[in-house]
């Protein structure tokens, strides 16, 4: 498999006054494409900041960051705001949906930055809320508001889904429905999907899981046969 | 609860240009209503001192001429206590190579006077003959000190008199020489005292008084006394009798007083009221941001008392801070009005005494309006349960969509930008009104000035159309009149006309009001409504100002009877009737021609006024002959006349500028802070369309046309705004002599809207980099 992702020592410290906090200490690691990758780890250990690095929202300290050709560390914050645009999709624990706009017009928003935008009617049936298009997110629970996410991050038809804490706020049930939406993506599409989560049983349904602590990856685990949601005892 | 009020503290902290901004706007309505109300009260404090020590007179009396020791039999009314009498004439002022007709009024002192006392500053010890006081204004404009020997000319005698000091009069406290004059002109007009025995020698009126004072017993009016005055003074022919509320003096002071009573309760509480609401918005959106923290604090068993006692604190710092800010600049600007004030009205103390009571006043209401705002928001998110406050509100706007018509003309950016506007209407009409008051105060205020020197300019180019005007000190032949005229060199035209000075009576009403005698097809004084339509005088009856009708409460058709010593000889009355009421803007006049004079009245048509414009260049020249005249009351130029208008409104245009240029600063806050808390309050929503990939033009494009069509919308509703500022302002600053047609002009059209145009940009612009600079990851980790 080709690889579409490759970091090489990064480092990111937060300097607030004299305290500086060394979120990232060096991490190295590679990520094929179509891969569904999950990164585990305590708060704090540096996970979030790795996923808001790949994604384009942080920078980086020191260290080398390959998407595909790109070399993202390099990137100025507009070359960041186009590569954002072009290959990045996010998915956030607490869904960050517009909340001017209507469940289909959250989705539409996406497709309108992009030239290969799925059809948003399509995807929200997809995700099981064709009914819900007309509602604002503060008239849909938690789990809805997090699959129009999806639906929106999907749009974009991105080639790297990241996904931070995409099942921390809902109950067990949404969260395997929301899980089984980005698997389902990951395997038709061979789209790659980055899940940062405290939920040690999502690793059972990854390619590769990240281990992180202390600002560093601790260990890399490849699932030669991961599982699906409905084989994971949640 | 103290750690919860330290982060309510940081949380201003991290809002510190909301807060200090929401601090800043209600002290500018603090600083408007504190500044005027203070002026206001002073001025009137002052001028009642002033009646009090002056011992200001009920009614007062003017005669040709009276025998002093006669003035006592007025006491023998019934309802009369005291009386006085006080002789008073004319004086021509010589100036070495002075062209003006300079007059002084002269009064005469008495240390002994018990009514309408005169100040002379210093306080004179012993008074020569020779010793003259002369109004202060008089005293500036030709620089006389004391101790200057000044030449006048009284009873066609040259005299030298030697100034000591400054002369104030309570009865003068503007002068205005006479019918003829528009608005008081201390360089052409203005008082002088001087010991009786001089003055009498002076003028060759021994045991003569000429102006008399009356106190009435406590109950009585005036009108139960008037018809015995008039007949007790017959015998000495009275020129005019004047209850307190009309004297000239007490009337214009009053009307001052009144006029500012009324800008006082209208406009600054109007700024007051906006400013309120900003500061109420400010604080409740500030508020709303804390739902999640109040909600915790709830789910944490804080009881709704404890949370809301740590937001009053907040309220109670920021309702003292903004009520307190300005209080210096407020005096500034309360001073400065009263001090413009005192000097037009000759007021002899111009302290200006702070008054607590107005700052407590105004810090009283911005801290109510603080504490209301604050108890309203943080009352608003207290009234759901804990949960719900911890879950992002739900918009309020309704399912708005964008039709499809205009979905095809509008791009992405553009329906976010409309979607979001007509889904938040509260939010785009709070940014509307924050434009739309600047708009408006700026547009209407501003207006005013250019008002002024178009009713200056009316008034002196198109009504009064000559470069000198000329009162005779008595009446002559027409035909004589023309033939001085003839003569004098350097004259581009001239014409004579008349004024006297008559009282009107139509039914239980009379006012002492002039009557102008003009000529048809004059080109030098004509007769123009204030819609710009000229009139002809008639002959068949008086062209009679509407305020002038107003007060005698008469009609086009009805009879007045006119009383003039000049024109009545025999004293009855003659009845004339009202041919038209002319809506014109300022003056109690009416008109006739000549022919008119003779077909109504006992005499011949006779003249007492020149109106002559000079050639290119030569007005000095006219005026220099004229000065040598020797039957020459007054002489006005149409320079010093437009000058002396000016003054006259000076107060109110300094009052309607400090208006605009506050309303400038209040609405460039207004219109930073509103836009701004509005952006910030959807950071979350740029951070994460910035996370989808949109680029900074993009995102700039959702906020510049949001606020375009916010900024569209407030010009809007600013216009009926302007509308009743204009309405106000009419109503505010006119009175009883001066209509006021408020226009607004396109130079402040322009200017209001290029002032609310720079606003909205730097607004913008600031706004804008304001998103870019925040963290994304940080946004991110916020919720909704």
């Amino acid at each position: 498999m080709k690889e579409i992702l490759r970091a090489e020592g990064l480092i990111k410290k937060f300097i607030s006054g004299e305290i500086v906090v060394n979120a990232l200490r060096g991490v190295d690691f590679s990520i094929n494409e179509g891969e569904f990758v999950v990164v585990l780890g305590p708060s704090g250990s540096g996970k979030s900041t790795m996923l808001n690095i790949i994604g384009g929202i942080e920078t980086i300290t020191d260290g080398k960051l390959f998407y595909n050709d790109i070399e993202v560390h390099k990137l100025s914050k507009s070359g960041l705001t186009d590569y954002r645009r072009k290959y990045v999709g996010f998915i956030f624990q607490f869904y960050n949906l517009m909340p001017n706009l209507t469940a289909i017009e959250n989705i539409e928003l996406a497709a309108e930055l992009t030239n290969n935008a799925l059809d948003p009617k399509e995807l929200l049936a997809a995700v099981g809320l064709a009914e819900r298009a007309d509602y604002f997110p503060a008239k849909m629970s938690g789990g809805q508001q997090q699959r129009v996410a999806i639906a929106r991050a999907l749009c974009k038809n991105p080639d790297l889904l990241l996904c931070d804490e995409p099942t921390g706020a809902l109950d067990t049930k949404t969260g395997v429905d929301v899980l089984k939406l980005l698997l389902d993506f990951n395997q038709k599409y061979n789209k790659t999907i980055i899940v940062v989560t405290h939920n040690a049983n999502i690793a059972y349904v990854a390619d590769k899981v990240f281990y992180f602590r202390d600002g560093h990856i601790e260990k890399v685990v490849v699932n030669e046969k991961p599982l699906t949601p409905d084989e994971v005892e949640w | 609860m103290r750690r919860f009020f330290r982060n309510i503290l940081r949380t201003i902290g991290q809002n510190k240009i909301s807060y200090i901004g929401a601090v800043l706007i209600i002290a500018m309505g603090a600083l408007i209503f504190t500044g005027m109300t203070n002026f206001n009260i002073i001025f009137e404090e002052k001028c009642s001192e002033y009646f009090n020590q002056t011992s200001f007179a009920d009614v007062f009396v003017e005669v040709t001429s009276m025998p002093k020791q006669k003035v006592s039999i007025l006491e023998d009314i019934d309802g009369i206590d005291d009386s006085f009498g006080r002789l008073e004439g004319n004086m021509r002022l010589l100036r070495d190579g002075e062209t003006k007709v300079i007059t002084i009024h002269a009064m005469a002192y008495s240390p002994d006077d018990n009514m309408n006392k005169l100040l002379l500053i210093p306080e004179p010890d012993n008074m020569s003959d020779t010793d003259i006081y002369i109004s202060k204004k008089m005293c500036d404009i030709y620089n006389i000190q004391s101790g200057d020997e000044i030449t006048v000319i009284a009873n066609n005698k040259t005299k030298k008199l030697t100034c000591r000091g400054i002369a104030y009069s309570s009865e003068r406290m503007t002068s205005t020489a006479d019918e003829s004059a528009t608005s008081p002109d201390s360089s052409v007009f203005d008082i002088a005292a001087m010991s009786t025995d001089g003055l009498e020698k002076l003028l060759g009126a021994h045991g003569e008084v000429t102006n008399l004072g009356i106190k009435l017993s406590d109950g009585v009016a005036y009108s139960d006394v008037r018809y015995s005055i008039e007949q007790m003074l017959k015998p000495y022919s009275v020129v005019s009798i004047t209850e307190r509320k009309d004297q000239e003096s007490f009337n214009g002071v009053t009307e001052e007083i009144d006029m500012y009573n009324l800008i006082i309760s209208v406009i600054p509480t109007i700024f007051m009221a906006v400013t309120v609401f900003m500061l109420y918005i400010v604080l409740k959106k500030m508020i709303d941001k804390d739902r999640i923290l109040i909600g915790t604090m709830k789910a944490f068993g804080a009881s709704n008392m404890e949370i809301l006692t740590q937001y009053m604190k907040q309220a109670v710092v920021i309702g003292i801070a903004g009520g307190a800010l300005f209080l210096i600049p407020a005096e500034m600007v309360g001073k400065f009005l009263f001090i413009d004030d005192a000097i037009y009205f000759n007021l002899p103390d111009h302290t200006y005494t702070l008054h607590i009571s107005s700052w407590i006043i105004s810090i009283l209401i911005s801290l109510a309006t603080a504490i209301i705002s604050v108890y309203l928001g943080v009352n608003g998110v207290m009234k759901i349960n804990p949960a719900e406050s911890m879950r992002a509100a739900a918009p309020k706007g309704g399912s708005f969509k964008v039709p499809a018509v205009l979905g095809k003309l509008l791009n992405t950016r553009q329906k976010i930008g409309l979607t979001s506007m007509l889904r938040n209407k509260g939010r785009s009409l709070i940014i509307a009104v924050a434009v739309a008051f600047p708009f408006s105060c700026v547009a209407a205020f501003g207006s005013y000035n250019i008002l002024v020197d178009k009713m200056v300019n009316d008034q002196f180019g198109k009504i009064e159309n000559y470069d000198i005007k000329v009162k005779l000190t008595e009446l002559i032949d027409r035909n004589d009149a023309n033939d001085i005229l003839r003569n004098m060199k350097d004259v581009y035209r001239a014409e004579a006309a008349a004024s006297y000075s008559t009282l009107m009576t139509a039914a239980n009403h009379y006012e002492y009001a002039p009557l102008m005698v003009l000529n048809n097809n004059s080109e030098t004084y004509r007769i123009m409504d204030r819609y710009g339509k000229y009139y002809e005088p008639r002959d068949d009856g008086l062209i009679m100002s509407h305020h002038l009708a107003d007060k005698l409460k008469v009609k086009t058709g009805d009879i007045v009877k006119i009383e003039c010593n000049d024109l009545t000889y025999t004293n009855s009355p003659v009845e004339v009737p009202i041919v038209q009421i002319v809506e014109d803007a300022s003056g109690m006049y009416s008109f006739i021609n000549g022919e008119g004079i003779k077909r109504y009245f006992p005499v011949t048509d006779k003249v007492n006024l020149f109106l002559i414009t000079a050639d290119p260049g030569k007005t000095d020249s006219i005026k220099t002959q004229i000065s040598k005249m020797r039957s020459i009351s007054f002489m006005f130029t149409q320079v010093d006349q437009k000058k002396s208008y000016a003054e006259m409104m000076s107060t109110v245009v300094l009052t309607m500028n400090f208006l605009a240029i506050f309303s400038i600063f209040a609405g460039v806050l207004m219109i930073y802070n509103i836009m701004g808390i509005s952006i910030r309050e959807r950071k979350n929503e740029f951070g994460t369309l910035m996370v989808l990939g949109m680029t900074k033009p993009e995102i700039s494009e959702i906020i510049i046309f949001e606020q375009v069509i916010n900024f569209c919308f407030g010009i809007l509703i600013g216009l009926p705004w302007i509308h009743a500022w204009s309405r106000i302002i009419e109503f505010a600053a006119g009175s009883d002599t001066e209509t006021i047609t408020m226009q607004i002009f396109p130079i402040m059209w322009i200017a209001a809207l290029l002032i609310c145009i720079v606003s909205t940009v730097i607004s913008v612009i600031l706004i804008i980099r304001d998103v870019f600079n925040m963290e994304l990851t940080d946004v991110l980790k916020e919720r909704e």
